[in-house]
Protein backbone atom coordinates (compact mmCIF):
# COMPACT_ATOMS: atom_id res chain seq x y z
CA UNK A 1 0.00 0.00 0.00
CA UNK A 2 1.38 3.43 -0.83
CA UNK A 3 1.16 6.58 1.29
CA UNK A 4 -1.92 8.19 -0.20
CA UNK A 5 -3.80 4.85 -0.20
CA UNK A 6 -2.77 4.35 3.43
CA UNK A 7 -4.35 7.66 4.43
CA UNK A 8 -7.57 6.74 2.63
CA UNK A 9 -7.58 3.22 4.07
CA UNK A 10 -7.26 4.41 7.66
CA UNK A 11 -9.98 6.99 7.14
CA UNK A 12 -12.39 4.47 5.65
CA UNK A 13 -11.67 1.63 8.06
CA UNK A 14 -12.23 3.89 11.05
CA UNK A 15 -15.41 5.41 9.65
CA UNK A 16 -13.52 8.68 9.42
CA UNK A 17 -12.89 8.66 13.18
CA UNK A 18 -9.17 8.53 12.57
CA UNK A 19 -7.67 10.91 10.10
CA UNK A 20 -3.96 10.67 9.58
CA UNK A 21 -2.24 13.99 9.24
CA UNK A 22 -0.66 13.65 5.83
CA UNK A 23 2.19 15.86 6.92
CA UNK A 24 3.19 13.49 9.70
CA UNK A 25 2.70 10.31 7.64
CA UNK A 26 5.77 10.58 5.41
CA UNK A 27 8.35 11.38 8.08
CA UNK A 28 6.90 8.46 10.10
CA UNK A 29 7.15 6.10 7.13
CA UNK A 30 10.77 7.13 6.64
CA UNK A 31 11.54 6.33 10.28
CA UNK A 32 9.85 2.93 10.01
CA UNK A 33 11.80 2.26 6.83
CA UNK A 34 15.06 3.21 8.45
CA UNK A 35 14.28 0.94 11.43
CA UNK A 36 13.56 -1.97 8.99
CA UNK A 37 10.01 -2.29 10.32
CA UNK A 38 8.66 -1.84 6.82
CA UNK A 39 10.16 -2.27 3.37
CA UNK A 40 9.39 -0.18 0.32
CA UNK A 41 9.44 -0.59 -3.42
CA UNK A 42 8.38 1.52 -6.36
CA UNK A 43 5.49 0.16 -8.36
CA UNK A 44 2.92 1.34 -10.87
CA UNK A 45 -0.50 1.93 -9.37
CA UNK A 46 -3.88 1.03 -10.85
CA UNK A 47 -4.12 4.61 -12.11
CA UNK A 48 -0.83 4.08 -13.91
CA UNK A 49 1.10 6.23 -11.47
CA UNK A 50 4.58 5.54 -10.12
CA UNK A 51 4.05 4.99 -6.41
CA UNK A 52 6.11 3.73 -3.55
CA UNK A 53 4.42 0.91 -1.72
CA UNK A 54 5.20 -0.25 1.77
CA UNK A 55 5.05 -3.73 3.23
CA UNK A 56 5.50 -4.70 6.86
CA UNK A 57 8.54 -6.85 7.64
CA UNK A 58 8.82 -9.72 10.12
CA UNK A 59 10.49 -7.33 12.58
CA UNK A 60 7.64 -4.91 11.91
CA UNK A 61 5.05 -7.57 12.77
CA UNK A 62 6.76 -8.30 16.09
CA UNK A 63 6.98 -4.62 16.87
CA UNK A 64 3.32 -4.15 15.97
CA UNK A 65 2.32 -6.98 18.33
CA UNK A 66 4.22 -5.36 21.16
CA UNK A 67 2.63 -2.00 20.46
CA UNK A 68 -0.84 -3.52 20.24
CA UNK A 69 -0.30 -5.25 23.56
CA UNK A 70 0.79 -1.96 25.15
CA UNK A 71 -2.24 -0.22 23.71
CA UNK A 72 -4.58 -2.90 25.09
CA UNK A 73 -3.02 -2.61 28.54
CA UNK A 74 -3.37 1.14 28.43
CA UNK A 75 -7.02 0.90 27.35
CA UNK A 76 -7.65 -1.62 30.10
CA UNK A 77 -6.16 0.79 32.61
CA UNK A 78 -8.22 3.67 31.33
CA UNK A 79 -11.38 1.55 31.44
CA UNK A 80 -10.69 0.55 35.06
CA UNK A 81 -10.12 4.13 36.07
CA UNK A 82 -13.28 5.31 34.41
CA UNK A 83 -15.44 2.44 35.73
CA UNK A 84 -17.79 3.33 38.61
CA UNK A 85 -16.32 2.38 41.99
CA UNK A 86 -18.23 -0.36 43.81
CA UNK A 87 -19.18 0.82 47.27
CA UNK B 1 33.67 1.06 1.38
CA UNK B 2 30.62 0.71 3.63
CA UNK B 3 30.60 4.42 4.30
CA UNK B 4 30.37 5.18 0.57
CA UNK B 5 27.51 2.75 0.19
CA UNK B 6 25.74 4.35 3.13
CA UNK B 7 26.24 7.84 1.74
CA UNK B 8 24.83 6.84 -1.64
CA UNK B 9 21.91 4.93 -0.11
CA UNK B 10 21.03 7.85 2.12
CA UNK B 11 21.03 10.23 -0.81
CA UNK B 12 18.74 7.91 -2.79
CA UNK B 13 16.31 7.55 0.11
CA UNK B 14 16.23 11.31 0.57
CA UNK B 15 15.39 11.90 -3.10
CA UNK B 16 12.74 9.20 -3.02
CA UNK B 17 11.06 10.69 0.03
CA UNK B 18 10.72 14.02 -1.80
CA UNK B 19 9.39 12.36 -4.95
CA UNK B 20 6.89 10.37 -2.97
CA UNK B 21 5.40 13.52 -1.45
CA UNK B 22 5.09 15.11 -4.90
CA UNK B 23 3.23 12.02 -6.10
CA UNK B 24 0.93 12.21 -3.09
CA UNK B 25 0.01 15.82 -3.87
CA UNK B 26 -0.67 14.98 -7.50
CA UNK B 27 -2.87 12.05 -6.55
CA UNK B 28 -4.83 14.10 -4.05
CA UNK B 29 -5.29 17.01 -6.48
CA UNK B 30 -6.54 14.62 -9.16
CA UNK B 31 -9.08 13.25 -6.70
CA UNK B 32 -10.23 16.80 -5.95
CA UNK B 33 -10.43 17.61 -9.67
CA UNK B 34 -12.65 14.55 -10.02
CA UNK B 35 -14.93 16.19 -7.47
CA UNK B 36 -15.16 19.26 -9.73
CA UNK B 37 -12.37 21.59 -8.67
CA UNK B 38 -10.17 23.31 -11.24
CA UNK B 39 -6.58 22.13 -11.58
CA UNK B 40 -5.17 25.18 -9.78
CA UNK B 41 -7.73 25.03 -6.96
CA UNK B 42 -7.27 21.28 -6.55
CA UNK B 43 -3.49 21.56 -6.29
CA UNK B 44 -3.82 24.46 -3.89
CA UNK B 45 -6.25 22.57 -1.63
CA UNK B 46 -4.11 19.42 -1.75
CA UNK B 47 -1.16 21.45 -0.51
CA UNK B 48 -3.26 23.11 2.19
CA UNK B 49 -4.45 19.74 3.45
CA UNK B 50 -0.96 18.35 3.39
CA UNK B 51 0.59 21.14 5.43
CA UNK B 52 3.98 22.78 5.00
CA UNK B 53 5.32 20.75 2.07
CA UNK B 54 8.87 22.07 2.27
CA UNK B 55 9.08 21.42 6.01
CA UNK B 56 7.65 17.90 5.72
CA UNK B 57 10.02 17.07 2.86
CA UNK B 58 12.83 18.32 5.04
CA UNK B 59 11.67 16.24 8.01
CA UNK B 60 11.43 13.14 5.80
CA UNK B 61 14.90 13.76 4.39
CA UNK B 62 16.35 14.36 7.83
CA UNK B 63 15.59 10.76 8.74
CA UNK B 64 18.30 9.77 6.29
CA UNK B 65 20.82 12.47 6.98
CA UNK B 66 23.13 13.85 9.58
CA UNK B 67 21.01 16.89 10.48
CA UNK B 68 23.59 18.69 12.64
CA UNK B 69 26.37 18.26 10.10
CA UNK B 70 24.19 19.25 7.19
CA UNK B 71 22.78 22.21 9.06
CA UNK B 72 26.33 23.32 9.84
CA UNK B 73 27.36 23.00 6.20
CA UNK B 74 24.24 24.92 5.16
CA UNK B 75 25.04 27.68 7.63
CA UNK B 76 28.59 27.86 6.34
CA UNK B 77 27.39 28.11 2.71
CA UNK B 78 24.94 30.86 3.64
CA UNK B 79 27.61 32.74 5.57
CA UNK B 80 30.05 32.57 2.65
CA UNK B 81 27.39 33.80 0.21
CA UNK B 82 26.51 36.70 2.52
CA UNK B 83 30.14 37.64 2.96
CA UNK B 84 30.71 37.65 -0.80
CA UNK B 85 27.70 39.84 -1.48
CA UNK B 86 28.57 42.43 1.21
CA UNK B 87 32.34 42.97 1.14
CA UNK B 88 32.16 46.08 3.36
CA UNK B 89 30.18 44.26 6.02
CA UNK B 90 32.49 41.26 5.65
CA UNK B 91 35.55 43.41 6.27
CA UNK B 92 33.94 44.98 9.33
CA UNK B 93 32.97 41.55 10.67
CA UNK B 94 36.47 40.21 10.13
CA UNK B 95 37.96 43.25 11.87
CA UNK B 96 35.61 42.90 14.85
CA UNK B 97 36.28 39.18 15.08
CA UNK B 98 40.02 39.79 14.78
CA UNK B 99 39.88 42.41 17.50
CA UNK B 100 37.79 40.12 19.72
CA UNK B 101 40.16 37.21 19.25
CA UNK B 102 43.14 39.50 19.85
CA UNK B 103 41.67 40.83 23.08
CA UNK B 104 40.88 37.31 24.24
CA UNK B 105 44.41 36.17 23.44
CA UNK B 106 45.80 39.15 25.37
CA UNK B 107 43.59 38.43 28.37
CA UNK B 108 44.56 34.77 28.28
CA UNK B 109 48.23 35.78 28.18
CA UNK B 110 47.70 37.81 31.36
CA UNK B 111 45.74 35.00 33.05
CA UNK B 112 48.39 32.51 32.01
CA UNK B 113 51.14 34.76 33.31
CA UNK B 114 49.46 35.60 36.60
CA UNK B 115 47.43 32.50 37.49
CA UNK B 116 48.37 29.45 35.44
CA UNK B 117 52.12 29.82 35.16
CA UNK B 118 54.05 27.48 37.45
CA UNK B 119 56.35 28.90 40.10
CA UNK B 120 59.15 30.80 38.49
CA UNK B 121 61.87 28.88 40.29
CA UNK B 122 63.98 25.92 39.34
CA UNK B 123 62.55 22.61 40.67
CA UNK B 124 60.05 24.31 43.03
CA UNK B 125 59.05 20.97 44.60
CA UNK B 126 62.32 20.92 46.57
CA UNK B 127 61.91 24.37 48.03
CA UNK B 128 60.84 24.52 51.66
CA UNK B 129 60.02 27.36 53.97
CA UNK B 130 61.73 27.21 57.37
CA UNK B 131 59.97 28.84 60.30
CA UNK B 132 59.82 28.71 64.07
CA UNK B 133 57.02 27.15 66.06
CA UNK B 134 56.16 28.67 69.37
CA UNK B 135 56.29 26.28 72.32
CA UNK B 136 52.79 27.14 73.50
CA UNK B 137 51.01 25.99 70.37
CA UNK B 138 51.07 25.38 66.68
CA UNK B 139 51.59 28.96 65.68
CA UNK B 140 54.70 29.50 63.66
CA UNK B 141 56.44 32.56 62.46
CA UNK B 142 59.69 34.19 61.56
CA UNK B 143 63.14 33.08 62.49
CA UNK B 144 66.02 34.95 64.14
CA UNK B 145 69.37 35.60 62.43
CA UNK B 146 71.51 33.44 64.74
CA UNK B 147 69.02 30.57 64.62
CA UNK B 148 68.97 30.69 60.83
CA UNK B 149 72.77 30.56 60.68
CA UNK B 150 72.89 27.64 63.11
CA UNK B 151 70.25 25.67 61.24
CA UNK B 152 72.02 26.31 57.97
CA UNK B 153 75.46 25.31 59.20
CA UNK B 154 74.40 22.28 61.27
CA UNK B 155 71.83 20.69 58.93
CA UNK B 156 72.90 18.51 56.01
CA UNK B 157 69.43 18.39 54.47
CA UNK B 158 69.78 21.45 52.28
CA UNK B 159 71.76 22.31 49.19
CA UNK B 160 71.48 25.89 50.28
CA UNK B 161 69.40 28.13 52.52
CA UNK B 162 68.54 31.80 52.52
CA UNK B 163 67.02 34.32 54.88
CA UNK B 164 65.13 37.39 53.83
CA UNK B 165 63.06 40.23 55.23
CA UNK B 166 60.49 42.12 53.23
CA UNK B 167 59.44 45.72 53.40
CA UNK B 168 57.92 48.46 51.35
CA UNK B 169 60.39 51.27 50.85
CA UNK B 170 60.45 54.64 49.16
CA UNK B 171 62.92 54.59 46.34
CA UNK B 172 64.16 57.09 43.77
CA UNK B 173 65.43 55.99 40.38
CA UNK B 174 66.23 58.33 37.53
CA UNK B 175 64.47 61.18 39.29
CA UNK B 176 61.23 59.31 39.85
CA UNK B 177 60.24 58.27 43.33
CA UNK B 178 57.86 55.49 44.27
CA UNK B 179 57.07 52.94 46.93
CA UNK B 180 58.35 49.49 46.00
CA UNK B 181 58.31 46.06 47.55
CA UNK B 182 61.85 45.28 48.65
CA UNK B 183 63.61 42.33 50.25
CA UNK B 184 66.82 42.27 52.24
CA UNK B 185 68.39 38.94 51.49
CA UNK B 186 71.20 36.69 52.59
CA UNK B 187 74.00 35.59 50.32
CA UNK B 188 72.52 32.43 48.80
CA UNK B 189 69.01 33.72 48.20
CA UNK B 190 69.05 33.61 44.38
CA UNK B 191 70.97 30.34 44.35
CA UNK B 192 68.43 28.73 46.71
CA UNK B 193 65.47 29.81 44.58
CA UNK B 194 67.33 28.78 41.43
CA UNK B 195 67.05 32.09 39.64
CA UNK B 196 69.74 34.04 37.84
CA UNK B 197 69.74 37.62 36.59
CA UNK B 198 69.14 37.68 32.86
CA UNK B 199 71.06 40.91 32.69
CA UNK B 200 74.01 41.88 34.87
CA UNK B 201 75.42 39.67 37.60
CA UNK B 202 74.20 37.92 40.75
CA UNK B 203 75.27 38.98 44.22
CA UNK B 204 78.79 37.93 45.20
CA UNK B 205 80.12 37.20 48.68
CA UNK B 206 81.87 40.56 48.68
CA UNK B 207 78.55 42.38 48.27
CA UNK B 208 77.57 41.19 51.75
CA UNK B 209 80.60 42.66 53.44
CA UNK B 210 80.27 46.12 54.97
CA UNK B 211 77.59 48.60 54.00
CA UNK B 212 75.15 47.82 51.23
CA UNK B 213 76.24 49.25 47.90
CA UNK B 214 74.36 47.23 45.32
CA UNK B 215 70.83 46.10 44.40
CA UNK B 216 69.15 43.80 41.90
CA UNK B 217 65.78 44.82 40.49
CA UNK B 218 62.86 43.11 38.81
CA UNK B 219 62.33 43.27 35.05
CA UNK B 220 59.21 45.41 35.55
CA UNK B 221 61.12 47.89 37.77
CA UNK B 222 63.87 48.14 35.16
CA UNK B 223 61.44 48.75 32.28
CA UNK B 224 59.44 51.27 34.33
CA UNK B 225 62.44 53.41 35.16
CA UNK B 226 64.96 52.81 32.42
CA UNK B 227 62.81 51.73 29.47
CA UNK B 228 62.45 48.45 27.63
CA UNK B 229 66.16 48.21 26.95
CA UNK B 230 68.72 45.57 27.85
CA UNK B 231 70.46 45.87 31.20
CA UNK B 232 73.44 48.17 31.24
CA UNK B 233 75.64 48.81 34.27
CA UNK B 234 75.87 52.26 35.78
CA UNK B 235 72.24 52.82 36.78
CA UNK B 236 71.52 53.57 40.40
CA UNK B 237 68.65 53.83 42.81
CA UNK B 238 68.48 55.68 46.10
CA UNK B 239 66.68 54.63 49.27
CA UNK B 240 66.93 55.95 52.83
CA UNK B 241 69.61 58.35 51.64
CA UNK B 242 71.83 55.55 50.38
CA UNK B 243 72.76 55.30 46.71
CA UNK B 244 72.99 51.74 45.38
CA UNK B 245 74.36 50.46 42.10
CA UNK B 246 71.93 48.27 40.15
CA UNK B 247 74.01 45.24 39.25
CA UNK B 248 71.39 42.99 37.67
CA UNK B 249 67.82 42.45 36.52
CA UNK B 250 65.89 39.30 37.39
CA UNK B 251 63.73 37.46 34.83
CA UNK B 252 60.30 38.82 34.04
CA UNK B 253 57.63 37.65 36.49
CA UNK B 254 60.01 36.91 39.38
CA UNK B 255 58.83 38.79 42.48
CA UNK B 256 59.67 36.49 45.42
CA UNK B 257 58.39 36.95 48.04
CA UNK B 258 55.26 37.55 46.02
CA UNK B 259 53.16 38.60 49.02
CA UNK B 260 54.85 42.01 48.90
CA UNK B 261 55.39 41.97 45.11
CA UNK B 262 59.11 42.45 45.58
CA UNK B 263 60.87 44.51 42.95
CA UNK B 264 64.19 45.28 44.62
CA UNK B 265 66.61 42.95 46.41
CA UNK B 266 69.46 44.18 48.62
CA UNK B 267 72.09 42.36 50.64
CA UNK B 268 71.34 42.47 54.36
CA UNK B 269 72.61 45.70 55.88
CA UNK B 270 73.45 43.87 59.09
CA UNK B 271 75.22 40.66 60.04
CA UNK B 272 72.71 37.94 60.91
CA UNK B 273 75.10 36.69 63.58
CA UNK B 274 75.17 39.99 65.46
CA UNK B 275 71.43 40.36 65.98
CA UNK B 276 69.57 39.10 69.04
CA UNK B 277 68.57 35.43 68.96
CA UNK B 278 65.19 36.41 70.29
CA UNK B 279 64.55 38.86 67.44
CA UNK B 280 62.51 36.80 65.02
CA UNK B 281 62.70 39.23 62.15
CA UNK B 282 63.46 37.03 59.16
CA UNK B 283 61.88 34.48 56.92
CA UNK B 284 63.89 31.58 55.56
CA UNK B 285 63.78 29.26 52.61
CA UNK B 286 65.82 26.16 51.85
CA UNK B 287 66.41 23.92 48.87
CA UNK B 288 66.38 20.24 49.85
CA UNK B 289 69.14 17.99 48.56
CA UNK B 290 67.78 15.57 45.93
CA UNK B 291 67.94 12.52 48.22
CA UNK B 292 66.46 14.19 51.30
CA UNK B 293 62.75 14.14 52.09
CA UNK B 294 60.97 16.89 53.92
CA UNK B 295 60.44 14.52 56.87
CA UNK B 296 64.18 13.92 57.14
CA UNK B 297 64.80 17.66 56.95
CA UNK B 298 62.21 18.24 59.64
CA UNK B 299 63.83 15.63 61.90
CA UNK B 300 67.26 17.22 61.50
CA UNK B 301 65.95 20.71 62.21
CA UNK B 302 64.04 19.51 65.26
CA UNK B 303 67.18 17.86 66.66
CA UNK B 304 69.20 21.02 66.04
CA UNK B 305 66.46 23.13 67.64
CA UNK B 306 66.50 20.97 70.78
CA UNK B 307 70.25 21.32 71.08
CA UNK B 308 70.04 25.08 70.59
CA UNK B 309 67.28 25.36 73.14
CA UNK B 310 69.46 23.69 75.77
CA UNK B 311 72.56 25.63 74.95
CA UNK B 312 70.98 29.06 74.51
CA UNK B 313 67.94 28.88 76.80
CA UNK B 314 65.88 30.30 73.94
CA UNK B 315 62.76 28.52 72.70
CA UNK B 316 63.65 27.30 69.24
CA UNK B 317 61.17 24.77 67.96
CA UNK B 318 61.28 24.74 64.22
CA UNK B 319 59.15 23.61 61.34
CA UNK B 320 59.91 23.09 57.68
CA UNK B 321 57.11 23.03 55.14
CA UNK B 322 56.81 23.33 51.41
Amino acid sequence: MHGYALVQHIKQQSNALLQVQEGSLYPTLQRLLKANLVKAQWQTSQTNRRVRTYQITAAGVKHLDREKSRLHRMLEGITLVLSPVES
Amino acid sequence: MNWLKEVLTRKRFKDEAAEEIEQHLLERSEALMAEGLSHADALSQAKREFGNVTLIKEQSRETWGWPTLESLAGDARLALRSLRHNPGFSLLTILILGLGIGVNAAIFSVVHGVILRPLNYRDPGRLVSISMTWPDGDKYGQISGPDFLDFSSQSHAFESTAAYASDVISVVARGHSEYSGASYISEHFLQTLGVQPYGGRPFLANDFVGKARVAIVSASFWIRHFGDVPFSPGQTLKTAGVQLQIIGVLPSGFHFPESSHTEIWFPFFESLRDVNRGAHNYQAVGRLKPDVSIKQAQAQLTAIAERLEKSTQAPTKVRAYT
